[in-house]
């Protein structure tokens, strides 16, 4: 809800009127007004890693907690997916986020920490899974190609640098 | 005008300071420490990027960075030390800067004297909880032949780059890429050039920007921090030699406020391997016929200086350098004048004591509303430092003219003028203007002259202050004395041996004397002297030995000799000192002089006229063909530099600065072949324009100059050779 850096609802939160102030007190924003609507079949841990690369790719770098941590979510959201992450990680994720949140020198950390923060708190159990059981429990089912953009979109050095992390 | 003062609590302890002291200085008054990477008060704004100050601010819902903050009435602020969330904090940012750093502090020359480790201990994790691949760069970038450059360590706390945005203002250093991949780097990857580069690795608080001559040469607990004074240039920058070993490893800046302001300049730096070079003096050289220059015991040197002095009595002639300390230059006279009754000597410059009414320190550039240069010659290459001081002035609204004429000079409250190029007459032109302009007494107005000499003035006082008796005539010169390695490099000065009947030289390096020396006597280095300097402000500055010469102190052998006509010279510098002060400094003890100077006036100081140097040419340019060529000694230049390799590369271009006017008339771009000359000599170079220069004025190294100056023809090549 509001777009990619604000923290992800879930289907407990669906008849919360859609303005500022009903959203606010149950510690969501409205932001954009955009909704991403993802189902079932979507990874969550995929979804959490993706939004992570993007801010990842969009922090310029100067202040600390923004510039190290949104490189260090997708270390760890990307050890997660690939199942090479323990159950101590998940704490970690958390607390990475924790130390980036309103330690920043602008908001673009936050909106890097909030929604990855909420995946983790919010679907705990499917990232569990991926630790349990060594890997995406989707196998190959789940897919972003159709609601994000690819992450090698940008043709930029740094960009493939990224990639490499 | 004194500030509001407002209170301020700290970890619950209140304090009273200006409104709008920064919150890292309020909290230093309340015996506090806000830890900081980034913060740097001398690089202008605070940044607040690397988060390490975080504090709890009352009324403020998150942690805030303290470094950008200022005083306000009733701020209640928590450090580290009270609270726990910014305990937390500062931890936290402690643990995303280890994130990527190698932790190789074993091998890392910073380790011992780096923030990055005293901080870590002081508030970071004992523990790192990062378990993936570090970042890692090719290592080390030497980013000059002077600096190397380590990404991986760097914390890319920005200090470098805002120095050189924001105080050499040079613009090279920069940051490249964005996000997790930002390194450091210099535009287009070319070396990190100009005269002030090296303050970046002091600024560094990480082990990333590093003195390449100081890599695996020493550890904190090896070595110590000499406190002395740069004698490379008359602007006196206080220094520390780090010294390993009775060998010095390292020159670091030591702030004096009101001279250096914590800069200086890369030959202070990075010169003082000069200190090892091969052709170094240790032991005297003696002419033996059909030999040449031989090797001879000190005994038998001082036996033939004097013999040589003996038979040259009252016609002996001094050339000084201005380089010696006040001690060697009064005991030399004392040797000289009294006792041989020989009073001529020669500087290699004017040195007039007329600017004495407009004494400023230096610092006071900084705080004027009208800056005046005047001269021609590059400000940064005679007094690098002063560069700094008006760049600052200008950054902080100054207006910087060339024109002392200019109506601004006349509205502004704080004058402040800069001579520097020919025709200063050792500052007499300055102080004359300053005097038409009405600046003595006025506050924060004063003039500088800047002398080509570090201790020009100190010299010529301690010379004239030794005797009265008044130099006579000269006739022929029995004896040449040639003190210093600036004077034995002057080719006047090896002409006018030419005509002396022996020439005597004491100088550092072999290669400066051979060919034309009788004696070589060895000198030693302004980092193996005690004594006082005066720099181009007047202030009478101490010099330490920081380690030994390899060869004895002049003060002991100039005593000696003295001993054996009668004169009586102490042979160390602070009894040497009190003898001077007596009749110069107003009495002052050597002990008084002080780590830190303070700028006094010594009233007995008097007006010198030294040896005049080349005829000035001041007439204007005659024909629309002509203009003035200005001819000026780089900073990195002379004997020292010329024996560091490191160096080499800040050496000038073979270029020739054209204002932008002549350029335009003439129809010459920069990189343009023009040839200037004069008299049938020439010389054809690139053209440089430079829309700081006068109309009418041509700008070239000395080096690059082949004997020209003054009035010159002035033309595109191609138009000469089709002439």
């Amino acid at each position: 809800m509001g777009g990619s850096s604000f923290p992800v609802m879930t289907p407990d939160d669906l008849d919360t009127p859609l303005d500022a102030n009903s959203l606010g007190a149950k510690g969501y924003f409205i932001g954009s007004g955009v909704v991403t609507v993802i189902d079932e079949r979507t990874c969550i841990v995929q979804f959490a890693l993706r939004v992570a690369q993007f801010y990842m790719h969009e922090s310029c770098g100067k202040c600390t907690p923004c510039r190290v941590g949104t490189r260090w979510l997708v270390q760890l959201l990307r050890a997660v997916e690939e199942g090479t992450a323990r159950e101590r990680d998940l704490e970690l994720t958390l607390d990475v986020c924790d130390r980036i949140i309103g330690k920043c020198l602008c908001v673009l950390g936050d909106s890097a920490a909030m929604p990855v923060a909420s995946c983790v708190t919010k679907f705990r159990d499917e990232f569990r899974a991926h630790v349990e059981q060594g890997g995406c429990p989707f196998g190959a089912d789940s897919q972003l190609a159709g609601l994000f953009a690819p992450v090698d979109q940008h043709a930029h050095t740094s960009v493939a640098q990224e990639a490499a992390v | 005008m004194s500030a509001e003062l407002v209170r301020v609590t700290i970890d619950e302890r209140e304090v009273h300071v200006p409104k709008g002291t920064g919150l890292v200085e309020t909290a230093l008054v309340a015996g506090v420490e806000i830890p900081v990477f980034c913060y740097e008060p001398r690089l202008g704004e605070p940044v607040g990027a690397c988060r390490m100050c975080l504090v709890e601010v009352d009324g403020m819902p998150k942690l805030q960075a303290g470094c950008t903050l200022t005083a306000q009435d009733g701020m209640v602020v928590k450090t580290a030390r009270t609270s726990q969330q910014a305990a937390e904090g500062q931890n936290a940012t402690l643990e995303f800067i280890l994130v990527n750093h190698p932790l190789d502090c074993p091998v890392c020359d910073k380790g011992g004297e780096c923030p990055l480790q005293d901080l870590t201990f002081r508030y970071g994790p004992g523990n790192t909880r990062m378990s993936f691949e570090k970042l890692t760069f090719e290592k080390p970038i030497p980013i000059s032949p002077t600096i190397s450059l380590d990404r991986e360590r760097c914390i890319l706390c920005y200090r470098c780059t805002r120095f050189s945005e924001s105080v050499s203002e040079d613009g090279q250093l920069v940051a490249a890429n964005r996000g997790a991949m930002s390194v450091i780097t210099t535009f287009e990857d070319l070396p990190y050039s100009g005269a002030f580069t090296g303050n970046v690795t002091e600024l560094c608080p990480v082990g990333a920007l590093l003195p390449t001559q100081y890599r695996f040469e020493g550890r904190p607990w090896e070595i110590v921090d000499v406190p002395t004074v740069c004698g490379l240039c008359p602007v006196g920058c206080n220094i520390y030699a780090t010294v390993r070993e009775g060998k010095v490893k390292r020159i670091l800046s030591r702030n004096h406020p009101e001279i250096d302001e914590g800069w200086i300049c890369d030959k202070g730096r990075f010169a003082y391997t000069h200190l090892r070079a091969e052709d170094r003096l240790a032991q005297p050289l003696q002419r033996v016929r059909r030999h040449g220059l031989e090797q001879v015991s000190w005994e038998q040197a001082l036996g033939e200086a004097e013999r040589l002095l003996r038979d040259a009595r009252g016609r002996v002639v001094t050339v000084l350098s201005g380089s010696e300390t006040v001690e060697q230059a009064y005991a030399l006279a004392k040797l000289l004048r009294v006792g041989l009754d020989s009073h001529q000597a020669m500087l290699p410059e004017e040195i007039s004591g007329s600017l004495d009414a407009y004494r400023l320190p230096l610092s006071s550039i900084r705080d004027a509303d009208v800056v005046v240069v005047l001269g021609d010659v590059p400000v940064v290459e005679r007094a690098p430092v002063v560069d700094l001081w008006i760049k600052s002035a200008r950054r902080n609204g100054a207006r910087i003219l060339d024109d002392a004429n200019d109506p601004a000079v006349g509205e502004a409250e704080r004058v402040v003028l800069v001579w520097c190029g020919p025709g200063g007459r050792g500052g007499a032109t300055v102080a004359k203007l300053a005097e038409k302009l009405g600046l003595a007494g006025r506050e924060g107005c004063g003039a500088f002259y800047l002398p080509e000499t570090p201790n020009g003035r100190g010299v010529a006082d301690a010379w004239a202050a030794c005797c009265d008796e008044e130099s006579e005539p000269s006739g022929a010169i029995g004896l040449l004395v040639v003190s210093g390695d600036e004077a034995a490099r002057d080719e006047n000065v090896r002409a006018l041996a030419e005509q002396a009947e022996a020439t005597i030289v004491i100088s550092m390096f072999g290669g400066l004397a051979a060919g034309w020396a009788d004696l070589v006597l060895p000198g030693t280095g302004y980092l193996e002297r005690e004594g006082t300097f005066v720099n181009l402000e007047g202030r009478l500055q101490r010099l330490r030995r920081t380690v030994t010469p390899p060869c004895p102190d002049e003060l002991e052998w100039i005593a000696e000799l003295a001993a054996r006509f009668g004169v009586d010279v102490a042979p160390y510098a602070a009894a040497v000192f009190a003898e001077v002060s007596e009749r110069v400094y107003g009495g002052l003890a050597f002990g008084e002089v002080g780590e830190r100077a303070p700028l006094r006036v010594y009233p007995e100081a008097q007006e010198h006229v030294a040896r005049q140097a080349l005829p000035e040419p001041r007439a204007a340019p005659r024909r629309k063909s002509q203009v003035r060529l200005v001819a000026y000694r780089p900073l990195f230049s002379g004997a020292a530099v010329e024996r560091v390799a490191e160096l080499q590369f800040q050496r000038p271009q073979p270029e020739l600065e054209l204002s932008a006017d002549d350029a335009r008339r003439r129809k010459i771009a920069t990189g343009d072949l023009v040839t200037v000359g004069s008299n049938g000599s020439a010389i054809t170079l690139p053209a440089r324009v430079n829309r700081h220069l006068r109309a009418g004025i041509a700008r070239v190294a000395l080096e690059h100059a082949n004997g020209l100056g003054g009035i010159v023809e002035l033309a595109k090549a191609e138009e000469v050779a089709s002439a």
